[in-house]
């Protein structure tokens, strides 16, 4: 009888652990994924993965990253500009919807910021000016929260790197930055195995083209 | 014990329970395949992507009824039930349906050129508003390089479509601005007093606009201020006429920011030869207070505080007195208005508004002087009602105050004066009966105190789709304006003049490429006859005055993306007629040019850093009345042309962001001819001696660098 009840118990706590583990199963799996995407296809795929899990986990805002983190690079890659706009504002609802789940965290004041920049290739005459505003207004922000995370100081040294220099841009204002960014990429620890860790090899690249 | 044993046993059932394919294809209504869907059974981690064929599979272990769900950006989200047995579930067909886009959806739009950053119907951007060449940062100078508006270079106000320029209103935020111009010195254009920099969204409507907007016979301009400014900064303008400067200061929800400006153009006088003999080069001072401060998601309350005053004085060649007079302006202008707009519930917002305006204006011919002072204050209450998808409706009621007095020392003293009281209320529904498919309509009352006088006047509107990228839209509306001033100074036994608008319009818009076309025909009654100008015997002014005006606007746009380039080109055909002032006959009445045209044509050069822009306008002659010639108002100037050039560069000192600006107008030099000034007695000869009106100078370059500190 022990045996049986103790056997009802484990399987009880089986299934409730199991519960758990198959989001953080099914997360480490999909980032896996997203990290070897090359294509479109393959990045709508992986958005697709963390669609379904958001859906699932209405808790977690990490899924909603991930999901508007693949659409924001899909936008980039688009090349019909009329497409542009509904794939971001697809990202913009997952990331509206994780902003309502942690409010405070850096990371998606850094996701939004790195949003911010494709909107501007679709206008740059029309939009360049207010969205510009946006993205610093987002890095500000996510610096506030967590001076420590590498990808803000990642994506002010990659807009800095894009601007004409006229603009104050250029690669000699963008070094120092991206030299920040690679110290703060050296010392950053992803709090879990499924948080946001992505942008050092990025900025390497970038570097190493100086 | 059984039933524990039981409950063991199925548990392990649940657990082993064997999994079942689903798979299926997913295509658009016309067949295509749709790659890259994703496809998920709801309420589970189970689903996938589709392939390149439209092709999808996937396991589960999950059985009962589901829902499985389809989405793909752009697309609408469908669902089909599914009830999952123990067998494989093969050869699904799911048909996705576009999502109807801001772009797909009808617009009611008939008469209406909006500038905005945040609707993607819309033609024109703020930005291009703003730098326009020819429009010298104007925003009236940029509304006339669209279709509907005449050329009129003595005035540098609005005429749109045969109408006059006291037939424009300017709202701000929806709150009347009774004097949105400088005051003007005879034959000499004047400005607006409010810089493009300060709108986020302008409409320019040349006609059957809203039951919101009354006393304005022709058009409307709304212009809708920026909400909060988005950061700290400090900038400052030094200008060939001038320098300007501003601060603004941002705290999480609200902002303030203040500009300063002092325009004196005597510098620059001096370097470009002036057909005027300036006594004093003219000087404008002002300035500009902003506050935002957003009380919710939705709330937001907007204030805005201007002042300034210009003066002039210079020696007049008045052909008509066949005398040398030095006239004298001096203005002063301070405006007050303040919205709070918010949704009170999910069904319900709200948009009111209070505003000051106090306007006065010494103008001083040799010993003579008129005085002549303007205050206004206005109230406004609007409610919008959301509750149905489909139906949206709008009632609101506006009170305005006015209050006019003249005084004039010229050979005597006289004070012309009156009082008016200006209740208005109106309700407008608008039925979106598709995605294809729009009805408007609406109806306006109001009642005049000094006139004694109530109307009601009807709008209509509608607009169809006739295809994915164009619609077709109508208009008809009845408006009203009270007579000038100048005239109910003299007497109020008179009613508001009217006009009725039909407007048909075309519009087709593809990826960068915009086609308008639109045919209208206004009908003028109950305009302001009179047998002199300046008399005080009140039957002398009646409603006698007739006309019409009939025209075709052709606007086509095409805006390559960044780097490449960015035109627009308008056309305006306008057949008008009136009966109205001291005309002894019906004819067209000086201001209304034929045909205009304008091309504006911008340009990013970006191994220079530069923005170019340069227009090209175009006015066939306007009519002028002859004495020497026995039919009234026969002659024709000869057509108007020029071509005007700005050009932006943006580079960095002290590393600031630094702007440099330069416009030139007229670059090619024409000598362009306004109208005539003729005397009132003929010589000796029995011929009427005349003198040409010309611009101020035949070229006008302005330079402006601008430092963000």
């Amino acid at each position: 009888m022990k045996t049986i009840i103790s056997l009802l118990l484990v399987l009880v706590f089986a299934t409730a652990n199991a519960a758990e583990n198959k989001y953080f199963e099914a997360m480490t799996k999909a980032v896996e994924k997203q990290k070897s995407a090359s294509t479109i296809e393959a990045f709508l795929e992986s958005a697709n993965t963390f669609e379904r899990i958001s859906q699932m986990e209405k808790n977690e805002w990490l899924p909603l990253y991930y999901a508007a983190h693949c659409y924001i690079i899909i936008s980039f890659m688009e090349t019909d500009n009329s497409k542009k706009d509904a794939v971001l504002d697809k990202a913009q609802q997952f990331l509206d919807k994780a902003f309502q789940l942690a409010p405070g965290e850096s990371e998606l004041f850094a996701l939004q910021a790195f949003l911010y920049p494709s909107r501007i290739t679709v206008d740059p005459m029309g939009r360049g000016m207010e969205y510009m505003g946006k993205m610093n207004q987002a890095l500000d922000e996510a610096i506030r929260l967590n001076p420590d995370n590498p990808r803000s100081y990642y994506l002010r040294a990659i807009t800095i790197l894009n601007m004409p220099e006229g603009f104050g841009g250029g690669a000699a204002s963008a070094r120092p930055i991206f030299e920040v960014a690679k110290q703060k990429f050296y010392n950053f620890q992803p709090k879990t195995s499924i948080s946001p860790d992505w942008g050092k090899e990025q900025n390497e690249m970038e570097m190493s083209k100086f | 014990m059984k039933t524990i044993l039981l409950i063991i046993g199925q548990l392990l059932v649940i657990f082993a329970h064997s999994q079942v394919k689903i798979s299926g294809a997913i295509k658009l209504k016309d067949g295509e395949p749709v790659s890259g869907a994703n496809l998920f059974l709801q309420g589970t981690y189970d689903g996938c992507t589709s392939d390149s064929l439209g092709q999808f599979q996937f396991k589960t272990e999950e059985t009962g009824t589901h829902l499985l769900v389809a989405s793909f950006v752009g697309y609408q989200t469908n669902g089909i039930s599914l009830d999952i047995k123990d067998s494989d579930i093969t050869g699904l067909s799911i048909v996705l349906k576009e999502e109807a886009s801001e772009l797909d959806e009808v617009v009611i739009n008939a008469g209406s050129f909006e500038a905005s950053d945040k609707k993607k119907s819309v033609l024109l951007k703020p930005m291009d508003i703003a730098l326009t060449a020819g429009a010298n940062g104007d925003i009236y100078g940029a509304f006339g390089t669209l279709p509907g508006s005449h050329l009129v270079g003595e005035e540098g106000r609005l005429f749109v479509r045969g109408g006059e320029s006291y037939e424009t209103k300017t709202f701000m935020d929806g709150m009347l601005v009774n004097s949105p111009y400088y005051s003007k010195t005879p034959d000499l254009p004047t400005r607006g007093r409010f810089s493009p920099l300060l709108f986020n969204g302008m409409v320019f409507s040349t006609g059957g606009y809203s039951a919101e907007y009354g006393q304005a016979l022709s058009s409307i301009v709304d212009l809708n201020t920026t909400a909060l400014e988005p950061k700290d900064q400090s900038n400052i303008s030094i200008m060939t006429v001038g320098i300007q400067g501003s601060h603004a200061g941002r705290w999480e929800n609200t902002s303030l920011a203040l500009t300063g400006e002092l325009l004196h153009t005597g510098l620059s006088n001096k370097i470009f030869k002036q057909n005027i003999d300036w006594e004093k080069d003219p000087v404008i001072a002002g300035s500009t207070l902003l506050f935002r401060h957003k009380t919710s998601e939705t709330g937001m309350i907007k204030t805005l505080g201007s002042f300034n005053l210009n003066s002039s004085s210079m020696i007049f060649n008045n052909q008509t007195e066949s005398a040398f007079q030095k006239i004298t302006l001096f203005n002063f202008n301070s405006y007050v208005n303040s919205t709070y707009n918010e949704m009170l519930n999910k069904k319900w917002m709200i948009c009111s508004g209070i505003a000051f305006n106090s306007d006065k204006e010494k103008i001083n011919i040799d010993e003579q002087q008129i005085l002549t002072t303007r205050k206004n204050g206005q109230l406004k209450v609007n409610f919008t009602n959301f509750t149905s998808e489909k139906i949206t409706t709008k009632i609101g009621t506006d009170y305005i105050f006015y209050d006019y007095s003249q005084n004039i020392l010229m050979n005597g003293d006289f004070l012309l004066s009156f009082s008016n009281e200006q209740f208005s209320g109106f309700a407008e529904s608008e039925l979106k009966v598709s995605s294809q498919l729009a009805f408007k309509a609406g109806i306006r009352a109001e009642h005049s105190s000094v006139l004694q006088q109530s109307s009601i006047m009807p709008r209509l509107s509608a607009a169809v789709k006739t295809g994915k990228n164009s619609q077709v839209s109508l208009a008809y509306g009845q408006f009203r304006q009270n007579p000038e001033d100048d005239y109910l100074k003299f007497s109020s036994a008179l009613t508001p003049e009217k006009s009725t608008h039909s407007i048909l319009t075309y519009q087709y818009k593809k990826d960068t490429r915009s086609f308008r076309i639109e045919a209208y025909n206004k009908k003028y009654s109950d305009l302001v006859k009179f047998e002199d100008e300046y008399s005080f015997q009140p039957e002398n002014f009646t409603n006698s005055g007739t006309g019409y005006s009939r025209g075709i606007d052709v606007f086509w746009r095409d805006q390559k993306p960044f780097g490449k380039s960015d035109y627009w080109i308008s056309y305006s055909w306008n057949n008008s007629k009136r009966n109205y002032r001291d005309f002894p006959v019906e004819a067209t009445p000086h201001y209304v040019s034929a045909h205009n045209l304008s091309v504006v044509y911008k340009k990013f050069f970006m191994p220079i850093n530069c923005f170019v822009s340069t227009t090209y306008s175009f006015a066939s002659g306007r009519p002028y009345d002859n004495p020497n010639n026995p039919v009234f108002m026969a002659d024709k100037t000869k057509p108007y042309n020029d071509i005007s050039l700005g050009l932006t560069h943006v580079l960095y000192l002290f590393s600031k962001q630094t702007v440099l600006h330069v416009i030139v107008n007229n670059v090619l030099g024409f000598n362009n001819i306004y109208g005539y000034n003729y005397n009132s007695k003929p010589n000796e000869l029995g011929v009427y001696g005349r003198n040409p009106v010309t611009p101020a100078s035949k070229r006008m370059v302005v330079a402006l660098i601008s430092f963000q500190l």
